[in-house]
């Protein structure tokens, strides 16, 4: 970014900047000028499907100032968050990324009982929780149908939705199921690859984010948890 | 912290702000606090986050937040466009995203040059207006970023 083509219809704030000294100077060009050049994302070892989302073009970067580099901060910040990594996640795991309201989430694998195709024909009863949108049978076993969109987000909810769950997410030895748009792929990934939950009040099922992908990873024993509040 | 320069005119000294544009104002934020002004590219919903929580962003390996200043400061939505910018900014609290429509310029301010800002809107509302200050008869409003949000949605947002 050029200061000049960032300055129009600012002239009003410009005529208080000094004179630089050379130093100053640098240090202002640094931070209005353009960086094409972006250093290498986090590694994420074996996920299966390139990311489209790791390319951010960095226009402007404080490096002249003697301060703590943001990386390195967020680095030991990602430190303090190891103690918060399931057991699970020790020594990598899988993740099956889904769609639910246009927003990719993950689940892992282990807590994932199986997929079931879903075509809207659950059973209705009356007086459940608005989250839930019926039960099915399956292997003779009774199924609680959950919405996720109504569960998770429904602050993204406009009543105008176009996207109907087409697939059932079997969790809980198979007793509920997370209906959710579509399924996309499978991730091997390491616990790095994922900024982990650092405490906070609220959304119990939300266990992180998976970095690579920018996608909430859920906490399935959160998503129980929820449900039986 | 400001980038103070010492100044033998008892005048001052003077601070450097990061100045960019909301719905045609001019605002101005301490420039020891910006890391980095990013192009918009990808913005990753999240759910359950809160209205002045846009979304997040992959910095080269790590998540940060990005606010949506015009929510945040109650001003109507605008889409993105070549000139949006998110201004990856360091407050006390944690390392944010602002996303605002455009970013102008550095510019150098003296102390006795602040002025507190007009009282007319609630405490609350106008709590993140650290001062203001008049360039060529527009007004620079300076924004203090620790107190954009309450120490609660700080918390909040720290979980993502």
């Amino acid at each position: 970014m050029k200061q000049s083509s960032k300055s129009q219809g600012l002239q009003q704030v410009d005529g208080k900047i000094a004179e630089p000294e050379n130093a100053l100077k640098s240090y202002l060009d640094t931070l209005l000028s353009e960086i094409d050049d972006l250093p290498a994302a986090a590694p994420v070892v074996g996920v299966k499907e390139p990311s489209t989302d790791a390319d951010i073009e960095i226009e402007d970067v404080r490096q002249s100032v003697a301060a703590p580099t943001p990386g390195l901060a967020l680095q030991e910040g990602e430190q303090e968050r190891l103690s918060e990594i399931p057991a699970w996640a020790e020594n990598g795991f899988q993740v099956l990324l889904f769609k639910v309201n246009g927003i990719t989430l993950g689940i892992p694998l282990t807590s994932l009982v199986g997929i079931l195709d879903y075509a809207g024909e659950a059973s209705q009863l009356p007086g459940q929780p608005a989250w839930t949108l019926g039960v099915i049978i399956n292997r003779d076993e009774k199924v609680i149908v959950i919405d996720s969109a109504r569960l998770l987000m429904p602050e993204r909810l406009t009543g105008n939705e176009v996207a109907r769950p087409r697939r059932l997410l079997l969790i809980s030895d198979g007793h509920l199921a997370l209906a959710v748009d579509s399924i996309s792929t499978t991730l091997d990934i390491e616990k790095e690859a994922v900024r982990w939950r650092t405490g906070g009040v609220g959304r119990p099922w939300y266990a992180g984010i998976i970095i690579q992908e920018l996608s909430v990873l859920l906490n399935v024993n959160g998503v129980l948890e929820m449900l039986a509040a | 912290m400001s980038i103070e320069n010492d100044d033998d005119s008892g005048e001052g000294p003077l601070i450097q702000f990061v100045t960019f544009i909301l719905m045609d104002e001019v605002y101005g934020i301490n420039v020891m606090q910006v890391q980095e002004v990013l192009r918009v590219t990808e913005i990753a919903p999240v759910p359950g986050a809160p209205s002045y929580v846009l979304g997040i962003i992959n910095l080269r390996g790590n998540v940060v937040t990005v606010i949506d200043t015009r929510t945040r400061f109650g001003l109507p939505s605008t889409e993105v466009d070549d000139a949006s910018r998110i201004i990856v900014i360091e407050s006390e609290k944690q390392v944010v995203g602002i996303l605002v429509d455009a970013v102008a310029e550095v510019v150098e301010l003296r102390e006795n040059e602040i002025d507190a800002a007009p009282n007319v809107g609630t405490e609350e509302s106008s709590r993140y207006i650290q001062g203001v200050a008049t360039q060529e008869d527009n007004l620079l409003i300076l924004v203090d970023l620790n107190k954009l949000l309450t120490d609660e949605e700080w918390q909040e947002i720290s979980m993502y």
